[in-house]
């Protein structure tokens, strides 16, 4: 039962290697053991949802490497300890929901969606590509994901995890939580859906929402905004998100893929989104509606 | 501001310097419904950022509030994104025509 992180740059051969590890550490019992073959060049959507699906279902992974504990594979650190968080240190963080009363969740996906964005613009050592890419960009693109959480998800944990490669310019964020998914949240709500795929299709491309406003259906906004900001030429990025057992993938070159997942889902929602460093400072308001 | 309105700092009333999310509009709202005064003023003073959800949020109840509400102090970035979300949706600048990925779907099994 061996899990294997290759070394592509493409979001889309990392997604479907993800899928396959998920698939791997599915059918393995709870409180037992993985280990990884190879482990090339870790990035966020590769190491997150494994570090949450070990954690939540007590599975020790063995062949961990120096980098995943300087992350601190696969337990992170939580949000109240933001404090403690340095320069050259950025670990996955989490937002333990659990105990919390509605207010205490509020609080802490909150602060979460405050503080993250500064933590992590403090932790890229390029002032080109923070100027270009501006305070808005990283907070417009971990706020919607947030608030999707905090609205719709009803989880019990939050994660994120962020890398900047100054070598090739480029960021991933990777949000995650271990909720009720999109189709739940949908069908709780009322709304017309089938299935995973068909609730996922629906919200990309009639932008179907849970909200309800003054008695009537809301239109969503947040995914909507999201991939318009990064699948464009200015921050030449890509935005993918899975939620049970489907996904739907994009980018600035024109791939635009609904994927479905064979002999495995994901109890809750994992959104990675990726960008590079843009020619000329840009305008978030340009690409939102 | 006469002594009858009510000031709200809301950098200091969430202790954050972007205001993201739906869940803080609604609790803004609940605390200007529940003021006892006719003119509340929500003082942006050093927020950075207000979200689209949150402006959103707070912009659809407001026409259902029976009190006045000033907003005072929005830097140009949210006062920008306040006119967006006010903004009918037909006029909206959104460039779409910037994207290249408006290609139908290619469903792939993973």
């Amino acid at each position: 039962m061996s899990l294997h992180i290759g070394g592509s740059w493409d979001p889309l051969v990392r997604i479907k290697e993800l899928v396959k590890n998920l698939r791997i550490l599915s059918s393995i019992p709870d409180g037992g053991t993985a280990s990884f073959s190879t482990i090339d060049f870790i990035r966020p959507v590769s190491i997150l949802p494994i570090a949450s699906y070990a954690f939540d279902h007590n599975i020790t992974i063995q062949n961990a490497n120096s980098y995943l504990d300087s992350i601190e594979f696969p337990e992170g650190t939580n949000t109240s300890e933001f404090n403690k968080i340095g320069q050259t240190y950025f670990p996955i963080t989490k937002a333990d929901l659990k105990s919390a009363n509605r207010d205490g969740r509020e609080e802490k996906l909150r602060f979460l969606s405050d503080q993250y964005p500064k933590l992590l613009r403090r932790n890229i050592d390029d002032q080109e590509f923070l100027d270009r890419v501006g305070n808005n960009v990283f907070y417009l693109l971990i706020s919607e994901m947030v608030d999707n959480i905090m609205e719709h998800s009803e989880a019990d944990l939050a994660y994120i995890f962020s890398q900047f490669w100054p070598a090739n310019n480029s960021c991933e964020i990777c949000l995650l939580d271990n909720g009720i998914g999109i189709y739940q949240s949908l069908k709780n709500a009322d709304r017309s859906v089938t299935n995973d795929m068909d609730a996922l299709q629906k919200v990309i491309r009639q932008h179907l929402s849970a909200k309800d406003e003054f008695g009537s259906q809301k239109r969503g906004t947040g995914i909507k905004n999201t991939i318009n900001l990064l699948s464009n030429n200015e921050l030449n990025g890509y935005f993918c998100v899975i939620s049970g057992n489907a996904g739907y993938f994009i980018d600035n070159n024109g791939r635009n893929h609904f994927i479905n997942l064979t002999q495995v889902s994901w109890n809750g929602t994992i959104i990675c989104m990726g960008f590079q460093k843009p020619p000329k400072h840009v305008d978030i308001y340009e690409y939102i509606r | 501001m006469s002594i009858f309105d009510k000031h709200i700092n809301l950098r200091k009333e969430f202790d954050v310097s972007a205001l993201n999310n739906r869940a803080t509009a609604k609790k803004l709202v609940k605390r200007i419904e529940s003021s006892w005064v006719n003119t509340v003023v929500l003082d942006f003073s050093d927020i950075e950022f207000a979200s689209r959800s949150f402006l959103d949020e707070l912009n659809s109840h407001l026409p259902h509030i029976d009190k006045e509400v000033k907003m005072t102090n929005m830097n140009s970035s949210v006062r920008e994104m306040d006119e967006l979300v006010q903004k009918p949706k037909d006029h909206s600048k959104a460039a779409f025509s910037n994207s290249k990925a408006t290609s139908e779907s290619e469903l792939l099994t993973f």
